[in-house]
């Protein structure tokens, strides 16, 4: 089954992509790898945050410079993404460690598979939470970061003599029109995977009071709150820094030009 | 993309009515999280405060795989807040370990829900902990969400949460059809018709190129859907009992994982076909007389643009989310392809549904806008 759509994929992007259908499944794959890393040297025992920066920087890397070429835009959206991710690690661990979102929740103790398992391990897993939804926040805030940077540095192309106040101004009309439909692509991204999650809360006769307290709905939301947040604090940061970048305020240093080659 | 963008810069921005609205709408967002940080008077369950939290033991434990952690005992001393008990203190042992996987540490300023009370000897209650108070959590995230979105863009931003809320209510509703014995194969088709519509009308406005973008979608979600149904049924089946939160026996859960695996391409659908129509109806507004050829080619580049991220936010977003679990299992020596082959399988086939309804759409909803604004074009 998964063969057969693995299969029926890489044939329409094949058939749509052609020259960037490459690009796309190496990244992909590439991705899946960097994924796989992080669980095997989690488990080994490193420390899971050093672990996680380690991956947001690999993914960014990679989608943004391979996959897109190394230029002022994708320099734009990664420095303007290091900082969401930065900005947001902050909301994520508090709320992650004040809420108790880590670990378990209370109905995964009813899982067979779950209740057989050894749970002393050496791994924190508030750092493992937090670095999953950093991931998941990097991957929407990229999406809207690469919008708002290369419309903007189109339209700045077009008109070189803009000053870095109009570059600004037209990212964050870009970010605008994005906002809704990006954040929108999270929340059913999120519903279509926790329907059975859903049905439950209404098999078991969930009070509401019960519901908005639960952790389970709670971690569920997560991906979506700090998503959404993630996209809308990405918009105006990759805007001001790609017009400072086009205004020549900001400059990439020389080594930079080693992603090039990538 | 960048044609629609250009576009968006010269289209001037909303007349700033927002000076005023920004600090009402916090004003109002601080009182609404403010009620709901202090609403454990509407709770039946007893609630109590921790006031203060005190580790008493260290000690070091160890399971099946040997391996050593600590774990602590917690003393918390609660004040109780609402109910008969109001006021009394308690005090409630909790312990947690390092791992922090089945057990929850909690600090000074925590509301807990409690069970089991029971009055000590020395005046202090003693009680269980059935759960954390998390509502106010939740209100200011949703708060930061909303707020963020009205001083990124506005009125628009305050309709995108609109939208969202909507659409919130409208699963609900399905779900309690779906309880009256609505089948849940129809509940989705009418759910995606009302959340496209619902989307797609108030984030962009009721126009024709919502007309157009919603009929992308439409065709595309068809589209998948057959081809998914289509896989289904010539591949080989897959065992769909392993998955979490299975509590009814009785549910199709075929037809459950199918409609959720819809449901979740939806929005990334919706994404690809607004950028590809408003991508055509820039091209056509600045150079009306464009070639067919040179247009689905120029349309083609816009969806390549969007495509690559897209997919990363689905990959993202569907196969990091269960990382905590599939480190338990992996510890206590599950081997990585019984993982992948029973429990990850379920992300893999949404990713994989989800990237093949954005791939498809592109040249669907191409080939539809760009056929849909030609007809149109000469009776201007």
């Amino acid at each position: 089954m998964t063969m057969v759509l693995m299969l029926m994929l890489l044939a329409t992007l094949l058939f749509v992509g052609r020259a960037q259908s490459e690009k796309i499944v190496v990244t992909l794959l590439l991705n899946g790898v960097i994924l796989l890393c992080a669980m095997v040297l989690m488990l080994m025992g490193f420390h899971a945050v050093f672990v996680g920066w380690l991956c947001i920087l690999g993914t960014s890397i990679l989608t943004l410079f391979y996959q897109n070429g190394f230029n002022q835009k994708t320099a734009a959206a990664f420095l303007a993404l290091l900082i969401v991710v930065v900005l947001m690690s902050f909301l994520i661990w508090f709320v992650c460690v004040r809420a108790g979102l880590y670990g378990l929740d209370e109905r995964n103790w009813e899982e067979d598979d779950v209740v057989m398992l050894d749970l002393h391990l050496h791994i924190n897993m508030i750092r493992v939470t937090y670095v999953v939804i950093a991931l998941g926040l990097l991957g929407a805030a990229k999406d809207s970061a690469m919008a708002v940077a290369t419309g903007a540095y189109e339209v700045f192309r077009c008109h070189p003599e803009m000053s870095w106040q109009e570059v600004y101004h037209s990212g964050m009309n870009i970010g605008r029109d994005i906002l809704g439909v990006t954040i929108n692509t999270l929340l059913f991204a999120v519903i279509g995977q926790s329907l059975l999650m859903i049905e439950m809360y209404f098999d078991c006769g969930y009070p509401f009071s019960q519901l908005i307290n639960s952790k389970s709905l709670f971690q569920s939301a997560m991906v979506v709150l700090t998503g959404g947040i993630g996209v809308e604090l990405s918009i105006p940061v990759t805007a001001l820094v790609l017009s400072a970048l086009c205004a020549g305020k900001l400059r990439l240093p020389a080594w930079t030009s080693f992603f090039c080659h990538l | 993309m960048f044609m629609r963008m250009i576009a968006c810069f010269f289209r001037r921005a909303d007349p700033d009515s927002r000076n005023i609205f920004l600090p009402v709408l916090a004003v109002l967002l601080v009182l609404l999280n403010l009620c709901v940080y202090l609403d454990w008077n509407c709770y039946r369950t007893p609630i109590a405060k921790v006031v203060s939290a005190q580790i008493t033991h260290t000690q070091t434990v160890s399971g099946d795989l040997g391996i050593d952690e600590r774990q602590y005992d917690q003393l918390l001393s609660c004040v109780v807040l609402n109910g008969k008990d109001k006021g009394k203190t308690a005090a409630i042992l909790n312990t947690y370990t390092d791992t922090h996987m089945d057990g929850t540490a909690y600090h000074k300023g925590n509301f807990l829900f409690l069970e089991n009370i029971k009055a000590g000897n020395d005046g202090t209650l003693q009680a269980a902990i059935s759960g954390q108070k998390r509502d106010y959590f939740l209100s200011f995230l949703l708060s930061l969400l909303l707020f963020g979105a009205v001083v990124v863009a506005g009125k628009r931003g305050f309709a995108f949460f609109f939208a969202l809320a909507v659409n919130l209510g409208i699963l609900v509703l399905g779900f309690f059809c779906f309880q009256t014995g609505l089948s849940f194969a129809l509940l989705t088709v009418i759910l995606i018709l009302l959340f496209s519509t619902l989307s797609l009308g108030i984030c962009i406005g009721w126009n024709r190129q919502m007309l157009v973008a919603l009929m992308d979608t439409l065709v595309s979600i068809g589209i998948l859907a057959a081809v998914y149904c289509l896989v289904l049924v010539l591949g080989p089946d897959v065992d769909y009992t392993l998955q979490e939160y299975i509590r009814n026996g009785t549910l199709q859960l075929e037809v459950l994982f199918t409609c959720g695996i819809l449901l979740g391409s939806l929005g990334a659908i919706m994404d690809v076909a607004v950028s590809v129509t408003s991508g055509v109806a820039e091209i056509l507004e600045k150079e009306p007389g464009i070639s067919n050829e040179f247009l689905s080619q120029s349309v083609r580049q816009i969806g390549y643009d969007v495509m690559g991220t897209m997919i990363n936010v689905l990959f993202y977003t569907y196969l990091a989310g269960r990382i905590p679990i599939y480190l338990a299992q992996l510890a206590n020596g599950v081997r990585l392809d019984t993982l992948f082959q029973y429990y990850i399988v379920y992300e893999i086939l949404r990713f994989l549904a989800g990237a093949l309804g954005i791939v498809l759409c592109i040249p669907i909803s191409s080939f539809l806008a760009i056929h849909y604004y030609r007809k149109k074009a000469p009776a201007k």
